[in-house]
């Protein structure tokens, strides 16, 4: 049971990789640490959501938690695996 | 993994002090985590309402209203809880109930950091700014334990990042989400983030009518209160239905907000802001303190009369951060010697933010005894300025840094509820004698049930003779009646309830939340801690 905590950390992970534009002011260093606080911006924007959408179906137990972290995974592992791979 | 390559050789080639630091620090983060993850939750905040909520949560399988004995439980907002709601659900149990702030402990440091270097620090300022946030008392403490202080201020300051660039280029469509989100996850997360919310919010507001057209401006604006919206509708109509209204009860809200505001009371309210982190380890000299306070501002501020400094150094509902509060006012006079190094414009601007924070705690909150807490977004959101001006030292970041990280010791070690190292009189393992206020025995020796009653240790004999009495019986369905002020969540705790199958729900619920007790629900067995001095079970 305890094995599914692996399932946000991975979404967390997937997102964080996506190579930050980089810009001014902020140049080169922009890049790990600012895509980390965007990361957790988006995580934690998509945990609140499907929280609440689950708890308006009163399925906001172990299995909708997990499907719904399982389905972060899909939305964002294509895209994490193209640019790891390009 | 080509793209984390691409990040990772975007950052420069770490120096020996680099390393170093990032040792010290991985080390007190290390020992942050251990006290996190061994320690079941014991604040009385967390006991009260963080956790009770999460349980009813988890056995309810919705945020629906429920009738409760303490309405704060329905309307603090949840975010922060959410996250735990989420752990605890995955994991099986609320042993990762403590990683939500240390993991925004964490956040906040790589926040910091990026802000420091945002305002012009190098790495020497980023690592004092680091410093100088992981060594906050109170950042510390809170770190190992289930409340939200530390959440709201790592959304602050990832709000504060994204306003602060906006002064210097247009954000990316991506910024711009972040900014949004920040802003819609502090407010779910605290009411404090609603007044630390504005000055941000202004700066970025005000940039972008400098910088863009109307019509543009609007347009973001309507995407960020989309997304604010978006987070927090949920939570929003849910107080509408219970309480009337978006923020709670409207006596509730008033009383802890603007109630008799006058240009007085505000004074008071911000003299007594920053005397609470000056809190001493002798009582008659804090209720000297508290004295002279009354004295001076009883004429123009009456909330005074409440007023009271309470001695804890090491317990988080009360610790301050006196070496602190010293250093940010320090740090912004050195400015006026460096301003021509440095980015004087945007620090000025930067500091202007602060001040406007903690303005807005004074205006919009009615602090009370334990709620030196609610200015740790503040002080968080400080230290990339503090970087900067010790930066510019000649030869003594370095020192600052490691003297940080040294004095931040004291708290990580001897916690008061969740101590590594004991202060006690006794000979047991890891126990030292009461140099500075005795502790709790060291989690390291203790058992869990312990430290979960590391507060209320008075407590614990009745609870789990009370307990027990239902875990050996056939009994399933418990009913709480409890009072307001009573720990609920170790009822929880005790009864490995939810997913042992015992089911809770209050039967003393608080007025006008009646309604939500359950129609069908005929409790075998009446926890009751209001029937005689203990809590009792009646079965």
């Amino acid at each position: 049971m305890q094995h599914a905590i692996i399932l946000p950390l991975l979404v967390f992970i997937l997102v964080l990789p996506r190579p930050a534009r980089v810009a001014e002011p902020l140049g080169p260093s922009r890049s790990l640490r600012v895509v980390f606080l965007e990361t957790s911006a988006f995580v934690g924007g998509y945990l609140m959501i499907f929280s609440e959408g689950l708890g308006l179906l009163k399925q906001l137990g172990q299995g909708g938690a997990a499907i719904c972290w399982g389905i972060g995974i899909l939305i964002t592992g294509p895209s994490a695996c193209r640019k790891a791979c390009s | 993994m080509k793209a984390w390559q691409v990040l990772r050789g975007r950052g420069h080639k770490p120096e020996k002090r680099d390393l170093i630091f990032g040792a010290a620090l991985a080390f007190i983060l290390g020992l942050l985590l251990a006290i996190a993850w061994l320690s079941p939750p014991n604040n009385t905040d967390s006991l009260q309402y963080h956790m009770s909520r999460v349980m009813h949560w988890a056995q309810d399988h919705s945020f629906s209203a429920y009738d409760t004995a303490y309405p704060p439980q329905l309307f603090e907002p949840i975010w922060a809880e959410t996250a735990i709601l989420n752990l605890r659900l995955l994991w099986g149990n609320d042993q990762l109930s403590n990683l939500v702030e240390w993991g925004s402990l964490l956040g906040s440091l790589v926040g910091v950091s990026v802000i420091a270097k945002l305002l012009g620090a190098s790495r020497k300022g980023q690592w004092v700014a680091i410093a100088f946030a992981a060594s906050l008392p109170m950042a510390i403490l809170q770190s190992t334990s289930p409340q939200n202080n530390l959440v709201t201020a790592f959304w602050l300051v990832g709000l504060v990042y994204f306003a602060v660039l906006s002064a210097q280029r247009n954000l990316f469509f991506e910024e711009l989400l972040g900014l949004a989100l920040t802003l819609g996850l502090g407010l779910a997360t605290k009411a404090t983030f609603y007044p630390f919310a504005v000055p941000p919010l202004l700066y970025f507001v005000v940039q972008q009518f400098i910088r863009n057209k109307p019509y543009r401006v609007t347009g973001q604006g309507l995407l960020i209160a989309g997304i604010v919206l978006a987070l927090n509708l949920g939570f929003w109509v849910r107080k509408l239905i219970t309480f009337g209204g978006p923020l709670g009860p409207a006596d509730s809200v008033e009383t802890s907000t603007f109630s008799g505001l006058t240009p007085g009371v505000i004074a008071g309210r911000l003299v007594g802001n920053i005397f609470l982190n000056l809190d001493t380890p002798k009582d008659s000299l804090n209720a000297q303190i508290t004295s002279w306070l009354k004295k001076v501002f009883l004429p123009i501020d009456p909330h005074i009369w409440n007023y009271r400094l309470v001695s804890g150094w090491n317990y988080e509902d009360v610790a301050g951060n006196p070496l602190h509060l010293f250093l940010i006012p320090i740090s912004w006079l050195l400015l006026f010697n460096n301003r021509k190094q440095i980015l004087w414009k945007l620090i000025v601007q930067y500091c202007l933010i602060m001040i406007s924070l903690y303005l807005m705690l004074a205006i919009v909150v009615n602090s009370s005894v334990s709620d030196g807490r609610y200015q740790l977004p503040f002080f968080i959101a400080s230290a990339p300025v503090s970087g900067i001006d010790i930066e510019a030292l000649p030869k003594k970041a370095l020192s600052v840094t490691a003297l940080l990280l040294i004095a931040s010791l004291p708290w990580v070690l001897f916690n008061r509820t969740r101590p590594l190292i004991a202060m006690r009189p006794s000979n047991t393992p890891f126990t030292i004698p009461c140099l500075a206020d005795c502790t709790a025995q060291s989690i390291l020796i203790e058992p869990p049930v312990r430290i979960l009653f590391a507060s209320v240790i008075d407590l614990q004999g009745p609870y789990t003779l009370a307990t027990t009495a239902i875990r050996e019986s056939s009994c399933r369905s418990v009913g709480l009646q409890i009072d307001s002020h009573d720990l609920e969540y170790p009822f929880w705790w005790l009864l490995d309830a939810p997913q042992s199958g015992i089911h809770l729900e209050t039967i003393y619920p608080a007025e006008g939340l009646a309604r939500y007790l359950g129609p069908n629900f005929k409790p075998c067995a009446i926890l009751c801690s209001i029937c005689r001095e203990k809590p009792v079970c009646t079965v």
